[in-house]
């Protein structure tokens, strides 16, 4: 999958870092990502990865540094349609509106472009409902679509959650450690689908992991966090046991033993 | 907890020092209350009368006369008559109250502000607003309403549906407010305004909790449409006021039965409706 890595850069981060009072969570950190790539970011928790995510996709704004999405500074685009166009946010879980019908959790991908008054009638008669189906069908729900949200199961809400994504069709697909919460069989079973969505549509796809095999069997790219420094950033083939070693160390129970 | 510095450890004993003493102040205060409550009792007459000469019959002849049920035909026609009037003050009430209580909740909730200063000036200025409606009972506002526009059900709706249009926002903005956070912001980042926000996320979300409340509420505004008869306006308890000057103290009974009934019918509306918004 490293089709055209670099002949279109998509994200281009300079010196970016994130602090809070007492605490930074992202060290000056530089980072490009190509048009069409997929690329895993590993680490382990409290590494700064959902801080990163949620930079990149302009929930929160960088301390110091710049990013760029397309050729555009994010801190000029506009949320909702301009923003919403290029970045599309998946989560661990509880992204969806569990008293909704599927449809219009999955319609909601929509509301960037749709005016109030569209987006109030579809409330009543969905609008766009070809868009939906196809949607839903892709993700493997095409029976659900009129069903009460809250009664699926988390992985199924998941694939309503990338139903979304595909209805929204932004260039870019940030998922934050996507199937975090999900059993070993469903977890791979999202991550595929994630990742051939991502493929088939040509779209960049961004994600935290915490299962390295993830990041081995769909993404060309790794990037390595620890304590909010860059640790590396590397073709998955060429990911070496030495560099996870010192990825997931246990330095602070080290010292706790030594002492 | 062990003391990491000398300074830790005397903050830790002090602390402690300040939270034993305000354990003692709350038990002195309940003491003192208590025997507040005890002293107060010795300035209560028991041996004279509590009661009105003659009460303790009257009392007897009330209570007994709940086996004298009036239930014939024409007082329970009547009987009928009232309670749907009160009822439909009610209902009407409600229906304002709840047109009214919802945009002014929205408002006060501050959800849809864009700014901080805007959230601030919609918020303060929509609860002050809130605030004054609900702080004048619905009995007080029906005085003023029948002085103004006299004995017509409309004072009696417009009384309902000033305090409770008050009640509802207040209650409707916090629960507004007081929804899962994750939802809206993914609802954001597929490119929602906050007014999309509050249609697809806050809302639906809200709903279930709002409408138990808005039931709860239109028990109590039959309840209070009930002794609009205080000011004048018909209704059931005009009818329970008739009745007790005419010492037909079964009558009385037949119309709390109604009233009761009424109560019990929006109850069991009330968690029909809910069952089905949260399942």
């Amino acid at each position: 999958m490293s089709q055209q890595a670099n002949s279109e850069r998509i994200f281009r981060l300079e010196s970016v870092t994130k602090s809070y009072p007492g605490r930074v969570a992202l060290a000056p950190l530089s980072l490009t990502i190509g048009a069409g790539e997929a690329v895993a970011v590993a680490g382990p928790s409290g590494s700064g990865k959902t801080t990163l995510l949620h930079l990149m996709a302009g929930i929160i704004q960088p301390s110091a540094g710049s990013i760029s999405l397309d050729g555009q500074a994010l801190s000029e685009l506009g949320p909702g349609r301009e923003l919403s166009s290029l970045v599309g946010v998946i989560h661990q879980q509880l992204d969806l509106v569990p008293h909704l019908s599927v449809v219009h959790n999955v319609l909601a991908g929509r509301l960037g472009q749709w005016g109030l008054l569209r987006s109030l009638v579809s409330l009543v008669t969905p609008r766009d409902r070809h868009l939906a189906a196809a949607a839903i069908e892709r993700v493997g729900l095409a029976d659900r679509l009129f069903e009460r949200t809250s009664r699926l199961s988390g992985g199924e809400q998941q694939r309503v959650a990338i139903a979304r994504l595909l209805v929204q069709d932004p260039r870019v697909i940030i998922a934050d450690e996507p199937v975090a919460s999900l059993d070993p069989a469903r977890a791979t079973d999202l991550m595929g689908l994630l990742s051939s969505i991502a493929g088939d549509t040509g779209k960049t796809l961004i994600a935290s992991l915490h299962s390295i095999e993830h990041a081995r069997d769909y993404f060309s790219r790794v990037v390595g966090l620890r304590n909010g420094v860059l640790l590396f950033d590397t073709p998955v083939h060429e990911l070496s046991q030495d560099a996870l070693r010192e990825l997931y160390e246990l330095r602070g129970l080290e010292v706790d033993v030594a002492d | 907890m062990r003391c990491g510095s000398s300074t830790s450890c005397v903050d830790s004993r002090s602390m402690s020092l300040i939270s034993f003493r305000l354990l003692e102040g709350r038990g002195l205060l309940t003491l003192l209350l208590l025997g507040a409550v005890a002293w107060s009792l010795t300035s209560v007459p028991w041996s004279r009368d509590i009661l009105h000469p003659g009460g303790a019959r009257a009392l007897a002849q009330i209570l007994g006369a709940i086996f004298s049920l009036d239930l014939s035909p024409p007082f329970l026609r009547l009987a009928a008559e009232a309670a749907w009037t009160t009822v439909a003050y009610a209902v009407a009430g409600m229906t304002l109250a709840l047109g009214l209580g919802l945009p002014l909740g929205i408002l006060s909730s501050g959800v849809l502000a864009e700014s901080r200063w805007a959230r601030w000036a919609s918020v303060s200025g929509v609860r002050f607003i809130l605030g004054s409606l609900r702080s004048v009972h619905e009995l007080v506002w029906a005085w003023l309403f029948v002085v103004a526009i006299g004995f017509s059900p409309i004072a009696a709706v417009l009384a309902l549906a000033l305090p409770y249009s008050g009640i509802l926002g207040r209650i409707f903005a916090e629960v507004l407010n007081d929804v899962r956070q994750e939802p809206l912001s993914s609802l954001r980042s597929s490119g929602a305004s906050e007014l999309k926000v509050l249609l697809y996320g806050r809302l639906p979300m809200a709903l279930p909790d709002m409408a138990s409340y808005a039931f709860y509420r239109f028990e109590c505004a039959i309840r209070s449409a009930a002794i609009f008869s205080f000011v004048g306006i018909a209704g059931l308890g005009y009818q329970i006021q008739l009745s007790l000057d005419d010492l037909l103290y079964g009558q009385v009974w037949t119309l709390l039965l109604f009233l009761v009934g009424l109560v019990a019918l929006v109850d069991l509306w009330s968690s029909a409706v809910r069952r089905r918004l949260v399942s």
